[in-house]
């Protein structure tokens, strides 16, 4: 066997090219599709768009650089491999070298054998041509022996040659320049620092910067502080103090000297703000008194309670700081919801509603519609302290409506009305604890709540009054649902469904948040919890496909003893103020004796089958029937 | 000849490679240990305990028995915010929610702690033979005491805060007043309204 190098360099082009194929396209595949994902602009109105990517990502990154070198290194490759005469490495053929097909009987080959070996005999031809004859010669005779001895022929049929076994021949697909022995130092010091100092370079450098990061992306030390603060009894002003301390801040959007004049004067304009509405003192953290930290406490609060920051320096950057806010508020509420901590969880959830749509704790959520300000709230809530909430406004008769916001122009008003209609109205119907397969609770079992949830508020249009539809209010552009009641559930089914057309519209409606500068959807909270002990059922469940109606389904163990157990379903929006809805629910866990009696499996087949499917029927319809779990009729908006 | 010289400058680069490797990474490790902030802030109480038994026999008993309750009750208080954490901050480490250097700091400030505790029950043996059992049971009732005047204190600021707000803030509060009793009047003025939820209600 003999080895050989790659001269003509074409195997190692082959191989260079397939590594590079095989890295160069799903790069680029990323990137194209990433340009395609990160285009989500806003289609509600914004007060103010982020100027600077929060990722901050050059026109050219390396990854776009690797994309170009790397096709460009393709295409050189491909022109190469293209340009690179291969000999064909053909077999041994008898039949080609007497140039008779292959089928040729003996008369056929031996007439073409004379032809040849005159035109080819080496005493016959011109003397510079004589060695290529002699050459030629051999490999006729050769062939016409192949064809008519059967020694020859037995020897060409197992080694493919007439002379017995050839020499076998590898080619190593790498360069001859690669292996030689003067290149040897450089490829070993190209060698040593690819793999003894870049790679371990590289990986390091990845990891301690993961390191530096919790799995949500937030800092370790962040998270630590966050830990070490977060107590049960933490408020609504507590846990904004702790946000401004985040180790996030100091790095974007930093202290920078012009601050010193800019944020005391804005600083002035805020605590009045603050104070005037919220009845609380505003001032620079005790625990926290770097100038970071009081800065974003500053543009956090000018931001809840709608403070214009003046410059457009200080609202870009008040914009990151919300932005990168809502990011930290996931990590404080895994750490409450780690504790199961109720109302701690609720606080973390309204924070993230109170950033999105800037409205205050307590504040009213009438503030969220455009052109309603504090003026307007305070007049509206105080002739009719009844119609604060949105829903409880688009429920009064139009003139009502217009006589309470008389203050608006025309188009504001429609406009104001308009939003108040994208805001969504959530309804909850049959709630229901089972136990799958049995009749009761038992303790300790798994329980399996279902819900459905359906959305009303969200551009719904008019539907057409059926005779069998519940009561409606066809006013503005919108329907009203208001009276269809929770217990309401013979109404149930095909009325349902004509009222929510968008249940086609499989897609989760963007919040109207102008104050919020990003492109945000609507999601929901699902918590099953008891308020008495302020823990939870159940973790926070997150629902992100709500677009018109949707049957939720989780389950939990049951408690260990039999009685009745009360508690409490929320319903919490992530991102409106005031849409939260509320539930008291119970169930009833029996005594594990109170089952019906289940026989043993038998091995006895003569039973016939249809009594036992009769059964398990029965017990599905006694299932429906009486689950114990009656839901209370109260709803009621939270707060 | 050549392949020998090649052979050992290779596997000198190796060595010098591996030495950066490791001394980096200790080097690393290191720092990041001295920069392991403390999971509580410094312990006043015990210092000041110390410099009173430093100052010797000029300090009266009384005294240096008070200083080591109060060094007591921030033990005691410290030892319950450990217990309350150590399972939710293992679920949170392991979830990967919470870095692993949190985790470190929490266990150093427990094995901290545990000493601590241990000096004290000696301290008090040692002023009164016999005091190290009920020190801490002192201590936690004064932990009770002081959260509910802590509660107390802040209650009251709330409320002279808003108030202090009442009086800055006169000017707008007399103006919401007045149109308030504009409104007022407006509504009374009016036929009461029937809202249609009210009707139907009604009819029912």
């Amino acid at each position: 066997m003999k080895y050989t190098f790659d001269e003509s360099g074409v195997g190692f082009n082959y191989y260079l090219l397939s590594f590079l194929v095989l890295t160069v396209v799903p790069t680029t595949l990323s990137q194209l599709f990433a340009r395609v994902s990160r285009n989500n602009a806003p289609k509600t109105k914004k007060h103010y768009t982020l100027k600077q990517r929060l990722d901050q990502k050059p026109l050219v990154t390396k990854k776009l650089l690797f994309i170009v070198v790397g096709w460009a290194a393709i295409a050189y490759l491909v022109n190469q491999v293209l340009n690179t005469p291969v000999e064909p490495s053909t077999a041994w053929d008898p039949f080609d070298i007497l140039g008779v097909s292959t089928g040729a009987t003996p008369g056929e080959i031996k007439k073409q054998y004379r032809r040849l070996s005159l035109q080819w005999h080496p005493d016959k031809v011109d003397p510079e041509v004589q060695e290529e004859a002699g050459d030629k010669y051999i490999q006729i005779t050769k062939a016409y022996k192949v064809l008519t001895n059967d020694d020859a022929r037995e020897m060409y049929e197992k080694y493919g040659h007439p002379d017995g076994r050839q020499t076998y021949e590898m080619i190593i697909a790498l360069p001859h320049w690669l292996v030689e022995s003067h290149t040897s130092p450089f490829v070993l010091a190209v060698y040593g620092l690819l793999f003894g100092l870049l790679m371990p370079m590289f990986v390091g450098r990845w990891w301690y910067r993961s390191m530096r990061l919790t799995k949500d992306g937030i800092y370790n030390k962040t998270m630590g502080l966050f830990f070490k603060e977060l107590k049960e009894g933490a408020t609504v002003p507590d846990i904004l103090e702790l946000l401004t301390a985040s180790t996030e801040y100091t790095l974007n959007p930093g202290y920078q000297p012009e601050d010193d004049k800019t944020i005391a004067k804005l600083a002035e304009r805020v605590k009045e703000e603050v104070e005037r509405v919220s009845g609380e003192a505003f001032l620079r953290s005790e625990k926290y008194p770097s100038d970071v930290a009081y800065k974003v406490k500053v543009l956090l609060y000018a931001h809840l309670y709608r403070v214009d920051v003046g410059e457009d320096r200080l609202r870009e950057q008040q914009q990151i700081v919300v932005i990168k806010a809502l990011h930290l508020m996931v990590g404080i509420q895994h750490i409450f919801e780690a504790y199961s901590w109720l109302q701690p969880t609720f606080y973390a959830i309204e924070i993230a509603q109170m950033l999105v749509q800037a409205v205050p704790q307590y504040d009213s959520p009438l503030l969220q519609l455009p052109h309603i300000n504090r003026d307007v709230v305070e007049e509206v809530s105080f002739r009719k302290p009844m119609a604060a909430s949105i829903f409880k406004l688009l429920d009064l008769e139009k003139s009502e409506r217009r006589r309470l916001l008389h203050c608006l122009p025309a188009d504001q008003y429609d406009e104001a009305v308009s939003v108040m209609n994208m805001v969504p109205r959530i309804f909850l119907q049959n709630p229901t604890f089972k136990v799958i397969g049995d009749s009761i609770i038992t303790p300790r079992a798994i329980i399996t709540f279902t819900v459905d949830i359906t959305l009303n508020g969200v551009n719904a249009p008019i539907t057409p009054v059926t005779p069998k539809a519940p009561k409606m209010l066809v006013d503005a552009d919108r329907m009203d649902l208001n009276d269809v009641e929770l217990s309401d559930s013979k109404d149930d089914g095909v009325d349902r469904l004509m009222a929510n057309p968008q249940a086609l519209l499989a897609k989760v409606p963007e919040v109207y948040a102008p104050y919020y500068s990003l492109n945000k959807h609507s999601f929901w909270w699902l918590i099953l919890g008891d308020p008495k002990s302020n823990r939870f059922t159940l973790s926070p469940i997150r629902i992100t496909d709500l677009s018109s109606s949707k049957a939720i389904k989780v389950q939990f163990q049951a408690p260990n003893s039999p009685g009745t157990y009360a508690l409490t379903m929320f319903l919490k929006s992530d991102s409106y103020v005031g849409c939260d809805l509320r539930q008291k629910l119970e169930f009833v866990v029996h005594d594990a004796s109170e089952l019906p009696y289940e026989s043993e499996p038998e091995d006895d087949i003569s039973e016939p089958e249809a009594d036992s499917l009769a059964g398990q029927m029965a017990q599905m319809r006694n299932q429906q029937a009486g689950g114990g779990n009656q839901p209370d009729e109260d709803t009621s908006d939270d707060e | 000849m050549s392949s020998y010289v090649l052979l050992a400058g290779y596997a000198a680069g190796w060595a010098v490679v591996f030495g950066t490797f490791v001394s980096v990474y200790h080097r690393r490790k290191q720092a990041a240990l001295a920069q392991l902030e403390s999971w509580f802030p410094e312990h006043r109480e015990r210092e000041l305990y110390y410099a009173l038994t430093d100052a010797g026999d000029k300090v009266p008993s009384a005294t240096l028995q008070s200083a080591l309750i109060k060094r007591a009750v921030t033990d005691v208080q410290r030892a319950i915010e450990l217990q309350t954490k150590k399972q939710t901050l293992s679920a949170l480490v392991k979830a990967g929610s919470i870095g692993e250097d949190v985790w470190t700091q929490f266990q150093a400030a427990e094995a901290e702690l545990e000493n601590e505790m241990i000096d004290i029950v000696q301290e008090a043996n040692t002023i009164r033979p016999g005091w190290g059992q009920g020190i801490f049971q002192i201590a936690s009732e004064i932990l009770g005491h002081q959260k509910i005047r802590e509660l107390q204190t802040k209650t009251e600021r709330r409320e002279q805060g808003a108030k202090d707000v009442q009086i800055r803030y006169k000017y707008y509060f007399d103006e919401l007043a007045r149109k308030r009793t504009e409104w007022q009047k407006d509504e009374a003025a009016r036929v009461p309204f029937v809202t249609p939820r009210d009707k139907s209600d009604d009819e029912n």
